[in-house]
């Protein structure tokens, strides 16, 4: 390989490598939606950057869904079993559905 | 005459051999992963591009896709446009970097790269899902040894094929 080509390649990867870190950096999180789900009818889409508590009737009890720096978990929920809350925050990084069987609710994203 | 047959037995060879490759690949070697895969098929088009000229890389490259699928029984499907428009840009590439006479390891990455370029590009519009180009920075950086190991093999291949020759 000729002394040319290496500095155009590691040109290449340098450029790639700051354009990937800064598009990282600078796309803001918009239009990721949070839906929610009560036996296949959507009850609730909710904007993810926007900070919320949203209250959800299911079908054993009531739930909330809380919203906060773009990240999302049910807490205050009416079930036996409390699964859906011991899951815990999530986002879109480490995105996770949240399903509650008693209540037949799901928290999924929006897929588009 | 007997020149011209030599050469159609060689162009014969080479694009069997590229059919092989290519459903050898697709068949038993995975995806390492991510989806990443070595692309040894494009070993067989760097070799004809040294060897003879960019008229029988572009004959071995589209008998490679038109029968490799057909064997594969994928013809027309979207994983055979999907990875005609990868083969098609890397062939443009290839040539490209043939008329600027450049070495062949290096024109193996910038072909790995095209290759995946292009497979990005017809994804997109394939299932209209333009975030799959967030990936396309994990596949540039991936191509890059993968294209280092093809270009080497060719680099060997060629290095044999004119010791015989």
């Amino acid at each position: 390989m000729k002394k040319k080509e290496i500095v155009i390649l590691v040109g290449m990867m340098v450029l790639v490598g700051i354009l990937y870190l800064t598009s990282r950096y600078f796309i803001q999180i918009s239009n990721i939606y949070v839906v929610v789900k009560h036996k296949d009818d959507d009850v609730l889409t909710v904007d993810i950057t926007k900070d919320g508590e949203y209250w959800i009737s299911g079908s054993y009890g009531r739930l909330m869904l809380e919203v906060k720096d773009s990240k999302w978990r049910i807490t205050n929920e009416d079930c036996p079993n409390h699964i859906c809350s011991s899951i815990g925050w999530v986002n879109t990084d480490s995105y996770f559905p949240i399903i509650c069987l008693p209540n037949e609710v799901s928290v999924t994203l929006k897929d588009d | 005459m007997k020149n011209n047959t030599k050469k159609m037995a060689y162009v014969t060879m080479f694009s069997a051999m590229a059919i092989l490759l290519n459903i050898i690949e697709s068949t038993f070697i995975p995806p390492v992963s991510f989806g990443i895969r070595f692309g040894i098929a494009n070993i067989i088009s760097l070799v004809t591009i040294q060897f003879f000229g960019y008229k029988e890389m572009i004959v071995v490259n589209v008998l490679r896709i038109l029968i490799g699928n057909l064997l594969k029984g994928l013809i027309f499907g979207s994983t055979f446009w999907i990875s005609t428009c990868g083969v098609v840009l890397s062939s443009i590439a290839l040539i490209l970097l043939k008329k600027i006479n450049s070495s062949i390891l290096f024109s193996s990455i910038i072909s790995s790269i095209m290759h995946s370029i292009g497979q990005i590009v017809m994804v997109m519009f394939f299932y209209q899902q333009f975030a799959v180009i967030t990936y396309l920075p994990i596949l540039f950086f991936t191509s890059i040894p993968t294209g280092v190991l093809t270009g080497f093999i060719a680099q060997q291949v060629l290095h044999r094929i004119k010791l015989r020759v």
